[in-house]
């Protein structure tokens, strides 16, 4: 579903990410893990179509993609943001935070488009009229899932989706995610710091140190402590300190 | 006892929402968790002590004693000379509780000149020296830079180093942690360890990160709108449906779920009552 | 699928919210109702003044405030009250007129030189630049000079001047936000840049330019009372405030009304605008709120 090869991003003399290579299947949620200034999200907004100068070669659902996107491309990938309070439009209703996608993608967006896109979140169909800033964290988090997926991707990208959450929020938004997955067969990638999360989510976990993948590790290596390169090692013995 | 609070409370404004809800603390020394969700009045508890929440607060307790001292009754010219002194706050975002537009070297100093009297140079040198102490090995070149050129890590150890230099009796660490990368988290806990407990200091850590805070501390408080719910040393023996809910609701790797449990809060508001 | 807690969603219209807010700030709300008034004169100016304002009566020149003429008479006898309020009119007009000028062109400007950057954010900053270094009186005075005084030629000269601090403030309002993520979302799924431009990023930067547009009312006042002063402005027999205070330099000492009357009216307007401005900085950008 996904193919990256030989990626490279540089800013200036920076090499941020150093020729990475990532295939993902169709329905499987591949996680990256690395610390800040990885390059972990920089591969995640090269791959959505935020950045360009990037160099390689990138192609979802069996088409290259380029630097540039059409709105066909833009359709086949969709983005869920880290902050809830920052990724919604101050000024925009939901209902037409909602619509908005589905308007720019030339798809149907009246009211009902944007009822059930609610309903699929487990919101109810009112909060359309409401302003981001009468919902909750977790409820803005949902509706800019359901704004993810209204132009209906079979690929979404999740840039740290719960960090900014608490953790009984955490679960609910987990929990949405893994119900969608499931229902619609999309693909996930999942960038997060938060290893635990990620051993939860994903099938397969990819270690990012320096803009470059170290290690693979499924979510049985990390929860035995399993893993070859030693910061991999590092990131699990500091991810769980009460580990015995 | 260093911490003696009964029946403490902070609302803001003119709402009749309490913060913080009628808390009770008692501190002996060694370290002390405080372990909530946003919302959950920690950081409000942990301000309250240091009296430095804004006007509008309205704090009450039937006892608020640090040392011996009622804090409440306190004229602000003596808390001041406590602030920094005899009771430290660190905070969580070295970029925002940082000046960025002083040196390093200066700000560390600063406390040196307020609280030991020190004369600049003096004060330089005993900056140099807590910097050392922090294991911060460039010493020379971090006096002389400012905030934005050090890294998360290293901001937090300077701050560390300034809230320490005085040798301060009670440390509160307001999610000293949660801005930091997961693996610079442990080498900060470590210090926090090595320079308050090791001194024969009591800490007071918030935080949000209920396992991490199980594995560092001495004993957990859990709070929950503003109350104490539940006070245990350990996570197995959690007894209040808020906390067993909480911790059922995290993703763990060794026991491993297809969906989370995620917290029924009818259950637990009933027994917060 | 987890039960959401209905909260009760607050229905209050923001009209509504603005007016509390705006009623909690004593400062600003007197200012508000200044401006108000101004207004209404402005436009109930037949019915509320005593006298026509270009009466002429040289046997009543140089009254002094009394119960038949509140403020006085001038040095041809027209009463100085019903001037004062058939000036409003003059001042609102020109004062709304040189707003709804700047305010549109310093908004677009600036919102286009923030949000493309490069290129069109570099000719548009300089020419912006350009403008600003102009000292605006002499500007008008040019302006004024070449196209023959009057009420319009003012407008357009102060306008002409009074662009460049709008579009400075749109801009850095448009650099913060083109970073947005609501903004990247938008690009994701696939908004136009024109569409960005109008919908999302000119919103956001509402707030500021339109606090600065009022504080600048006060400054338009000042500048255009200048100009009358200057003759440059509205023509007599047009009551304008400024050139009524020029018009009484000769009697300053002796008939002190003549000329102080109009200077009053001056700075009342203005320090309306002004306060009104500063309430409304409070209430529309949440991060200058004070406690």
């Amino acid at each position: 579903m996904i193919d990256i090869r030989d990626f490279h991003v540089r800013y200036g003399e920076n090499h941020v990410v150093r020729g990475i290579n990532l295939s993902v299947a169709k329905g499987a949620c591949v996680g990256i893990v690395g610390e800040s200034g990885c390059g972990k999200s920089t591969v995640l907004r090269c791959l959505v179509g935020l950045e360009q100068g990037w160099q390689g070669h990138i192609s979802i659902d069996g088409k290259t993609v380029g630097q540039h996107r059409t709105h066909d491309e833009l359709s086949r990938a969709q983005m869920v943001f880290q902050d809830p309070f920052g990724s919604l439009h101050p000024r925009h209703r939901i209902g037409r935070a909602l619509a908005e996608p589905a308007r720019c993608m030339g798809l149907p967006h009246g009211r009902d488009r944007v009822a059930a896109a609610l309903e699929e979140v487990g919101l109810p169909a009112a909060f359309a009229d409401r302003f981001p800033h009468e919902l909750s964290g977790g409820q803005r988090q949902r509706v800019a899932i359901a704004r993810a997926l209204i132009v209906e991707p079979p690929v979404v990208l999740l840039d740290e989706p719960t960090s900014a959450l608490d953790v009984s929020v955490q679960a609910e938004i987990l929990n949405l995610l893994s119900d969608r997955r499931d229902e619609r067969e999309l693909t996930y990638v999942l960038v997060s710091h938060d290893l635990s999360v990620v051993a939860h989510m994903c099938d397969r976990i990819l270690v990012m140190q320096d803009g470059q993948f170290v290690d693979e590790l499924t979510p049985q290596d990390i929860g035995a402590g399993r893993a070859t390169h030693p910061y991999a090692r590092h990131l699990i013995a500091a991810s769980f300190p009460d580990a015995a | 006892m260093i911490l003696d609070i009964k029946n403490l409370s902070v609302a803001f404004g003119r709402g009749a929402l309490r913060a913080v809800d009628s808390v009770d603390l008692q501190m002996q020394g060694g370290k002390i968790g405080i372990v909530g969700e946003s919302g959950s009045g920690k950081s409000t508890l942990g301000r309250a002590i240091m009296r430095l929440l804004p006007p509008t607060a309205r704090v009450t307790a039937d006892r608020m004693a640090f040392e011996g001292r009622e804090l409440l009754t306190l004229p602000e010219r003596e808390m001041r000379a406590m602030r920094g002194n005899r009771m430290a706050l660190i905070m969580q975002d070295p970029r925002y509780s940082l000046n960025p537009v002083l040196p390093i070297g200066r700000q560390v100093a600063e406390t040196a000149i307020l609280h030991k009297g020190l004369g600049k140079a003096e004060a330089r040198d005993a900056a140099a020296a807590m910097l050392e102490r922090v294991r911060i090995r460039d010493v020379a070149r971090v006096m002389k830079a400012y905030p934005h050129q050090i890294s998360g890590g290293m901001g937090q150890r300077v701050m560390i180093a300034a809230m320490l230099l005085a040798r301060p009796k009670l440390v509160i660490a307001d999610e000293p942690t949660s801005a930091l990368d997961v693996s610079v988290r442990g080498e900060v806990l470590e210090l926090l360890e090595d320079l308050v407990v090791a001194d024969g200091a009591s800490l007071l850590l918030i935080s949000h990160d209920i396992r991490m805070v199980a594995a560092f501390c001495d004993r957990m408080v859990i709070m929950f709108k503003g109350r104490v719910v539940e006070t245990l040393d350990r996570l197995e023996d959690a007894e209040h449906p808020y906390t067993r809910a909480l911790i059922a609701a995290m993703p763990d790797a060794r026991h491993p779920m297809h969906r989370l449990r995620v917290p029924d809060r009818s259950t637990f508001e009933e027994a917060t009552r | 699928m987890t039960t959401i807690p209905m909260t009760p969603p607050a229905r209050k219209g923001a009209f509504r919210r603005f007016l509390t807010d705006l009623a909690r700030e004593p400062l600003g709300l007197a200012g508000a109702i200044v401006v108000a008034a101004l207004v209404l004169i402005a436009l109930f100016a037949p019915l509320l003044a005593p006298y026509p304002p270009a009466e002429q009566s040289l046997t009543d020149a140089l009254l002094a405030p009394s119960a038949a003429h509140w403020l006085g008479t001038d040095e041809y006898g027209r009463d100085i009250l019903s001037r004062l309020i058939w000036g409003a009119r003059v001042t609102m007009r020109t004062v709304l007129s040189v707003t709804a000028i700047v305010g549109p062109i310093g908004l677009l400007i600036g919102v286009t030189a923030g949000f493309f950057g490069g290129r069109i954010d570099a000719v548009l900053m300089r020419a912006t630049d350009v403008v600003l270094s102009f000292p605006s009186l002499v500007l008008a005075l040019a302006f004024a000079a070449a196209m023959g005084a009057g009420l319009g030629t003012a407008i357009i000269a102060i306008s002409l001047t009074a662009w460049p601090p709008i579009a400075r403030l749109a801009r850095a309002e448009a650099l913060v936000v083109r970073n947005a993520d609501y903004v990247s979302a938008a690009r994701v799924y696939g908004a136009s840049k024109w569409r960005l431009l109008f919908l999302y990023v000119t919103p956001m930067c509402l707030p500021s330019v339109v606090v600065r547009l009022t504080l600048n009312m006060a400054v338009i006042t000042l500048t255009a009372a200048s100009l009358g002063f200057l003759g440059l402005g509205a023509q007599p027999p047009l009551p304008e405030w400024g050139a009524m205070i020029s018009a009484g330099r000769k009697f300053m000492l002796d008939q002190w009304w003549v000329a102080l009357m109009p200077g009053v009216a001056i700075l009342i307007t203005s320090l309306a605008f002004n306060v009104l401005g500063d309430a409304l900085r409070d209430i529309l950008d949440p991060r200058h709120t004070r406690d």
